[in-house]
């Protein structure tokens, strides 16, 4: 099989997957306490997975970078970043959107919940970070090395806010996910689970493609005889009338 | 050689021998001062070797042969909060060498009198000159010289030639970027001229 | 590697930082006026302030603090550090340099915030050697993944504020940790836990910056 024909079994896997995981989501069972509104979490659970998921692959291909120096580990890192950043949000949004009527509040300091935000900001900064470095080989090595110190760290601010919560209240709200599960939603979110973590391979697929044909692009353009950043500067024009 | 996606330097073959001050001239954006960075271990080349004082990559990267170059920029880093004094006194401190020795690298420039001066209050000729200072004290066996001719006054011209024959006289080597070939005529064993990142002329001075 | 060169660096930080005043003249009353500011905003109710006050003062060290590493150091510039890299300094030994400086300053700022706090939000005054161990070990965590973002964002546009976003949120158990140990004063709970979190997010993250070190300044320039 070609490479442009699994790029497309991919694609069209994740499509069809995502539809009929959207309507697993529309078909299950509806909750008996929160209604329709439970429907939420066969979004809110994949997303929170893939962010999660995201982040890690980025620690190994971070690692990975450094340890070979090859171009494709820093476009995979980037790759998944890009693509885990918005899962963050869509697993931010869509908790926001199930707390409110659930709990009566946007936000509430669940130490999951807030682990998630610093995730997304954090993230920011990496995605912020590339884009401030020009040099290709500079922007490489740093980005893999806040790649790993930020997921290294978040353990122990997970932990900080665990303790925290724990000593102050007990989590006795209302939690998303409840061991008893009926079945057929449980089904319907592994189903989600599954179609969202083909989506992300599908995306970063397509991300890691594009990364690569911008660097082909710029190694085309640095051929042997491709002009020298000297070849820019010629002789002034005007020296004539500076003469005069 | 690249910079990031940029290519600089092609097609050099250079050879310094001890006991040599080579001038290399060119045009601006030829290629000269990414030359001297590679000369410095401070730029790896993206192609090709480079062997200094008998050894090569990545081994010319060692603390050991980075101690025995020193390299003058266009800005010769000076802390401009310090006084030329205590910078130097930095340096000496880092190569294990007395206070007393930066302060006589300094009055050897003719900065005697400035050394207690923030750096930041120079003008741009005097930090030139204490880049020279820093040469001096650090008596290097590869010495790379950015224009060290620009900003200084015609006094202090012969400078640049005397910090250079005390290497040389040492047995060291010298690589003098530098536009202003008159001025350091009869200094130069050999002078090479780049234009757009390839060696075009070779000759003696 | 040779570690009695990171005396001669740290004088040369401070001396600079002292005749510059960067941290003294700027940072310290901007975190002081912010104090200030959040006092006012949260209204003259006294019981409330000085609840508040803690968490007010690290919240602050936190957001502010970031701007200490951030200010002209002697290794931290690409010419600088070419000259201590062709003088053999190990990029090792200037990092260390680097933020430990950076840990001495910050532990000035906290030193006048500390008062400036108590006068405006006058917390209760209680466990203070527990709390003074845990305003160092602020220090020294902020100071080092300071230093270590200071690096990963040198010569970029926005580093004056990618700094603080990529600090803040890594750095939230030491504040988490500095209010907690004050709180728990009050409550005659045990210091320790924090303590030892607080120690725990230090080591890591000064373990990460002396890995990062030398990667980090192969591709400086």
């Amino acid at each position: 099989m070609t490479t442009s024909k699994r790029h497309l079994v991919i694609d069209v896997a994740a499509v069809s997957l995502v539809l009929a995981g959207f309507a697993g989501a529309l078909l299950a069972p509806t909750d008996r306490l929160q209604g329709d509104l439970q429907r939420l979490m066969y979004v809110h659970v994949p997303s929170a997975w893939l962010a999660y998921l995201s982040f890690a692959v980025t620690l190994v291909a971070s690692v990975a970078w450094l340890r070979t120096r090859r171009d494709r580990w820093d476009e995979l890192a980037v790759s998944s970043v890009e693509v885990g950043v918005f899962f963050t949000a869509l697993t931010l949004t869509t908790g926001s959107l199930w707390g409110k009527p659930v709990w009566g509040v946007w936000w509430t300091w669940d130490p999951r919940l807030v682990t998630t935000a610093l995730l997304f900001l954090v993230y920011l900064g990496y995605l912020g970070l590339r884009r401030g470095i020009v040099d290709p080989d500079v922007r490489a090595r740093r980005s893999a090395i806040l790649g790993i110190i930020a997921f290294v760290q978040i353990p122990i601010v997970h932990m900080s806010v665990v303790w925290w919560r724990t000593l102050h209240q007990p989590p006795t709200v209302l939690k998303p996910g409840q061991p008893s599960m009926d079945p057929g939603m449980l089904g319907v979110l592994l189903l989600n689970v599954v179609a969202f973590t083909v989506t992300y391979a599908a995306l970063v697929r397509r991300r890691v493609e594009i990364a690569r044909a911008e660097a082909a692009v710029e190694d085309a353009l640095l051929s042997d005889d491709s002009p020298l950043a000297g070849d820019a500067v010629t002789a002034p024009t005007h020296v004539e009338v500076l003469d005069v | 050689m690249r910079i990031g996606r940029t290519r600089v330097l092609a097609g050099l073959d250079v050879t310094v021998a001890a006991g040599e001050v080579v001038g290399v001239t060119g045009p601006n954006g030829s290629g000269k001062s990414t030359l001297l960075r590679v000369l410095a271990t401070l730029r790896r080349p993206s192609r090709g070797s480079l062997d200094i004082l008998g050894r090569s990559w990545p081994d010319v990267s060692s603390p050991d042969v980075r101690r025995q170059i020193v390299l003058v920029g266009h800005d010769p880093g000076l802390h401009p909060d310090l006084t030329l004094a205590e910078n130097l006194e930095l340096v000496a401190a880092l190569s294990g060498l007395s206070p007393a020795s930066a302060r006589r690298a300094l009055a050897d420039v003719g900065l005697a009198a400035a050394a207690d001066r923030p750096a930041r209050a120079c003008s741009e000729g005097m930090r030139r000159r204490s880049g020279l200072a820093r040469a001096l004290l650090c008596r290097p066996r590869l010495l790379l010289l950015d224009e060290p001719h620009a900003s200084l006054d015609a006094a202090s011209r012969p400078l640049v030639a005397a910090v250079a024959d005390q290497v040389k006289a040492r047995g060291g080597a010298v690589v003098v970027v530098t536009h202003d070939l008159d001025g350091a005529a009869g200094h130069l064993d050999r002078v090479l001229r780049l234009e757009g990142g390839r060696l075009t002329a070779e000759g003696c001075a | 590697m040779n570690a009695s060169l990171v005396r001669p660096l740290v004088r040369a930080e401070l001396r600079a930082e002292f005749r510059a005043g960067e941290v003294v003249m700027t940072t310290i009353p901007f975190a002081a006026s912010g104090l200030l500011v959040a006092a006012i905003a949260i209204g003259a109710d006294t019981p409330l302030l000085r609840r508040v006050g803690p968490g007010m003062l690290w919240t602050i060290v936190l957001l502010f603090g970031s701007f200490v590493t951030l200010r002209r150091t002697v290794s931290g510039e690409p010419t600088r550090q070419e000259v201590l890299t062709l003088l053999g300094v190990d990029p090792v030994i200037q990092w260390v340099a680097r933020a430990a400086s950076s840990t001495v300053l910050l532990l000035g700022v906290i030193a006048v915030l500390v008062p400036v706090t108590v006068v405006i939000y006058d917390p209760p005054l209680t466990g203070l050697a527990a709390q003074a161990v845990a305003a160092v070990l602020v220090a020294v965590g902020l100071g080092a993944l300071g230093t270590l973002a200071a690096d990963l964002t040198a010569s970029t546009r926005s580093r004056t504020s990618l700094v603080p976003l990529i600090v803040t949120p890594l750095t939230l158990p030491l504040v988490l940790a500095a209010v907690q140990v004050q709180e728990g004063a009050v409550y005659a709970a045990s210091p320790w836990p924090w303590l030892l979190l607080a120690a725990l997010t230090d080591v890591t993250i000064v373990l990460a910056g002396l890995l990062a070190a030398r990667p980090l300044q192969e591709g400086a320039v």
